[in-house]
């Protein structure tokens, strides 16, 4: 009997029924579960030194994980009922820690409690918060608040094409690494004389050289041939040329990764010509964020591209353009692919990829095959319907699944 | 009018950088005072050598005649096939600050500090000619682009300069949208924009990005608007050193941007012909130029043209 078995038993016999019987005692339970985390790390994989190994956080009971979700504004909470709702479908062994975070208070409290939530659970799921950006700048976007706190240095966008949705362009595959917490959304301004202002944007070797590593390291484990590095260092010399640098620095450890680089201008020419041409892209913030929304509009929309958040302890994931979609909010009619696409990537994070495998046919094959398409690509159905299509094409699969 | 495919063949490019008694970098005092007696210029491609030891021409002249607006019209060509059709834009950018405002600093061994440099004038100056351009050009909506949520104060004052201006403008309309959504729209559907305008990066990313809608820097046309009523027309391809002499260019960026010139200067009626006859000649596909996808020479092209125009007369 392995470590881990012996001490899910002896939690199971210390609370008498199971599941549903007398909880223990919450110090107790939480001691459990440490004990069980601990004995799991040393037992197999060492955490420290690692950085960009997929190690999942720790199942708390008997195997169950803890992910903490945050609903957002917008089409966020429906479509985090929806993903609540396909994983009971699908028994998936995922609790979700709904915290909420209120984006129109200015004090911070929500989102910190959010913040000590992911640092406790390591994983989350989250919808848009929005940002009135009326407010003074003392408010600052919860959304950057998550990342820098998390540390959440890398942004990973996967677009493809699929078939069956229209698009101009065919056979789209492009993979786009964002540097996620410096740059130009560093938020350090200020007004040194009334009607001048200064934004300050910050590139740091270190970060640049994480990035860069992290972006050589996911192409090697994805396969990816070629990586195109997107930058303005023509005018930002010091700037952008700090980042190309690194990255070059990296890249000479990479003999089997083809590196080029590509001004910011001429890569968004590019793509709207001849998007086939990219393989994988990196990039700093802000260049990320007008380029993986041109990939996302390629391929489809928002709706369809989920987006992951890395950090060397913590992930995030959520939609990949970021989108609140308050025009749209609780018509019933917002996409749900991308946040489910986004649950998988979860699931894939939480290894347990049977589940994410599952729930990713289904989508796809909601979109590809069956063709059961929102608004935002051209078609009638709503949101229900197209979940709707989800569980019968889960169900018809054959695993077991919850009555509904 | 055949005066302005002479007046291409004449445009060199051979000013070149000098230095002037305070030390400072200028354009040669010959060129400026030209400039500054008839206002306007058309101007080809030209080249910056790396390392030349002086900042870049276009640099330059953009100092010397505070050429605070770029103002690019992407129009689709009916002809030149590319997968968006119906593209029918403006972007207007900022020219002068923003993120291109060149102060950078090394701030310890590995941290760069670079400085965007927003002013309320500078944005005002930008809002005004945004609006005034609609104006003129029948043109019934204006879009800022903006990244408020994250550059709270600088793309604020922006914001707010334009809304101030929009108050006096109230037959426009006037959107504000955050660059991503622009982006993620742009590629989808280009038509619901009419006139953009920004600060001084997002200009950019954003009219190299409507350039590729239409067809690419080869035919897109480009100006300059400065203070005090100068207005600099350009093409804004490179200089192709590789087909410089060979009769194998393509005029068509030169000529939209000189029809966008007598546009500014008034002469709706000789800019119209101009453009008619060119996207005829696009649009008939026999002298097409090799970047076009034809196989003609950039004499026969432009002697089509000539030979149009004469035909409207």
């Amino acid at each position: 009997m392995t470590l881990r078995a012996a001490l899910c038993a002896l939690s199971r016999a210390v609370r008498p029924g199971g599941c549903g019987g007398l909880p223990l005692s919450r110090t107790l339970q939480v001691q459990l579960g440490f004990f069980v985390c601990g004995a799991t790390i040393h037992a197999s994989h060492p955490r420290q030194g690692s950085t960009y190994t997929n190690i999942p956080p720790p199942a708390r009971y008997g195997g169950r994980h803890t992910v903490t979700l945050i609903p957002g504004d917008g089409i966020g909470p429906e479509l985090a009922n929806h993903v609540r709702e396909l994983f009971w479908f699908c028994c998936v062994p995922v609790d979700f820690e709904l915290v909420n975070v209120d984006s129109s208070l200015t004090a911070e409290d929500d989102i910190n409690n959010a913040i000590m939530s992911i640092r406790r659970n390591g994983v989350a799921l989250k919808g848009n918060l929005e940002t009135n950006h009326n407010l003074p700048p003392s408010y600052k976007s919860r959304n950057n608040l998550l990342r820098t706190s998390l540390d959440l240095y890398a942004n990973v966008m996967h677009c493809q094409s699929l078939p069956g949705v229209k698009t101009r362009h065919r056979n789209i595959d492009i993979m786009i690494i964002r540097e996620n917490t410096e740059g130009e959304y560093s938020s350090l301004e200020h007004e040194s004389v009334p009607g001048v202002v200064e934004c300050l944007k910050i590139i740091t070797r270190v970060n640049s050289l994480r990035i860069a590593d992290f972006a050589f390291q996911t192409a090697r484990q994805n396969g990816r041939r070629r990586i195109t590095a997107v930058h303005k260092a023509n005018i930002m010399k010091l700037g952008d040329g700090l980042f190309l640098e690194c990255c070059k620095e990296v890249a000479s450890g990479y003999p089997d990764i083809a590196f080029d680089t590509l001004i910011v201008d001429n890569a968004t020419m590019q793509l709207v010509s001849r998007p086939q041409q990219f393989d994988m892209m990196l990039m700093p913030n802000l260049y990320g964020n007008v380029v993986s929304n041109v990939c996302a509009g390629l391929v489809g929309g928002p709706g369809l591209v989920p987006g992951a958040n890395h950090g060397e302890h913590y992930a995030l994931f959520e939609a990949g353009t970021r989108n609140t979609g308050r025009s749209i909010a609780n018509r019933n009619s917002a996409n749900p692919t991308a946040m489910l696409l986004a649950s998988c990537l979860l699931l894939d994070h939480l290894k347990l990829p049977a589940y994410a495998h599952m729930i990713r046919r289904a989508t796809l094959s909601t979109v590809t095959e069956t063709r059961m398409h929102t608004a935002d690509l051209g078609g009638q159905a709503s949101t229900s319907d197209v979940i709707k299509s989800i569980r019968n094409a889960i169900q018809s699969t054959g695993p077991l699944t919850q009555s509904i | 009018l055949k005066l302005f495919t002479t007046l291409r063949d004449d445009l060199q490019g051979n000013v070149t950088a000098i230095k002037g008694p305070g030390g400072k970098w200028m354009i040669p005092p010959d060129a400026k005072e030209s400039m500054d007696q008839s206002k306007i210029g058309l101007k080809g491609p030209l080249k910056t050598p790396i390392a030349a030891g002086h900042p870049s021409m276009n640099l330059l002249l953009r100092k010397t005649f505070d050429l605070y607006a770029n103002v690019r019209p992407c129009v689709s060509i009916e002809g030149y096939k590319t997968p968006y059709t119906d593209v029918n834009l403006v972007t207007i950018r900022e020219n002068t600050e923003g993120e291109y405002s060149g102060i950078e600093h090394v701030i310890v061994d590995g941290v760069v500090q670079s400085i965007k440099l927003i002013t309320e004038d500078a944005s005002r100056r930008i809002a005004e000619y945004a609006f005034e351009y609609a104006r003129n050009n029948q043109r019934s909506s204006v879009t800022a682009v903006h990244k408020a949520n994250i550059m709270r104060m600088s793309d604020g004052l922006f914001l707010r300069k334009c809304r101030e201006v929009a108050e006096t403008y109230k037959d426009i309309k006037f959107t504000e949208m955050y660059l991503d959504t622009v982006c993620l729209n742009m590629v989808q559907d280009p038509t619901q924009f009419d006139v953009l305008v920004m600060p001084n990066l997002y200009g950019d990313i954003l009219s190299d990005l409507c350039a590729g809608l239409i067809g690419g820097l080869g035919v897109t046309p480009s100006g300059n608007i400065g203070a005090n009523g100068v207005a600099i027309f350009e093409s804004v391809h490179g200089t192709a050193p590789d087909i410089a002499g060979l009769d194998m260019a393509n005029p068509t960026a030169l000529l939209l941007s000189a029809v966008m010139m007598l546009r500014h200067m008034g002469l709706h009626e000789y800019g119209k012909k101009i453009e008619t006859a060119c996207f005829d000649t696009i649009r008939d596909k026999k002298v097409l130029t090799k970047d076009l996808g034809g196989n003609s020479k950039c004499s026969e092209f432009t002697a089509d043209i000539c030979r149009r125009v004469v035909d409207m007369d």
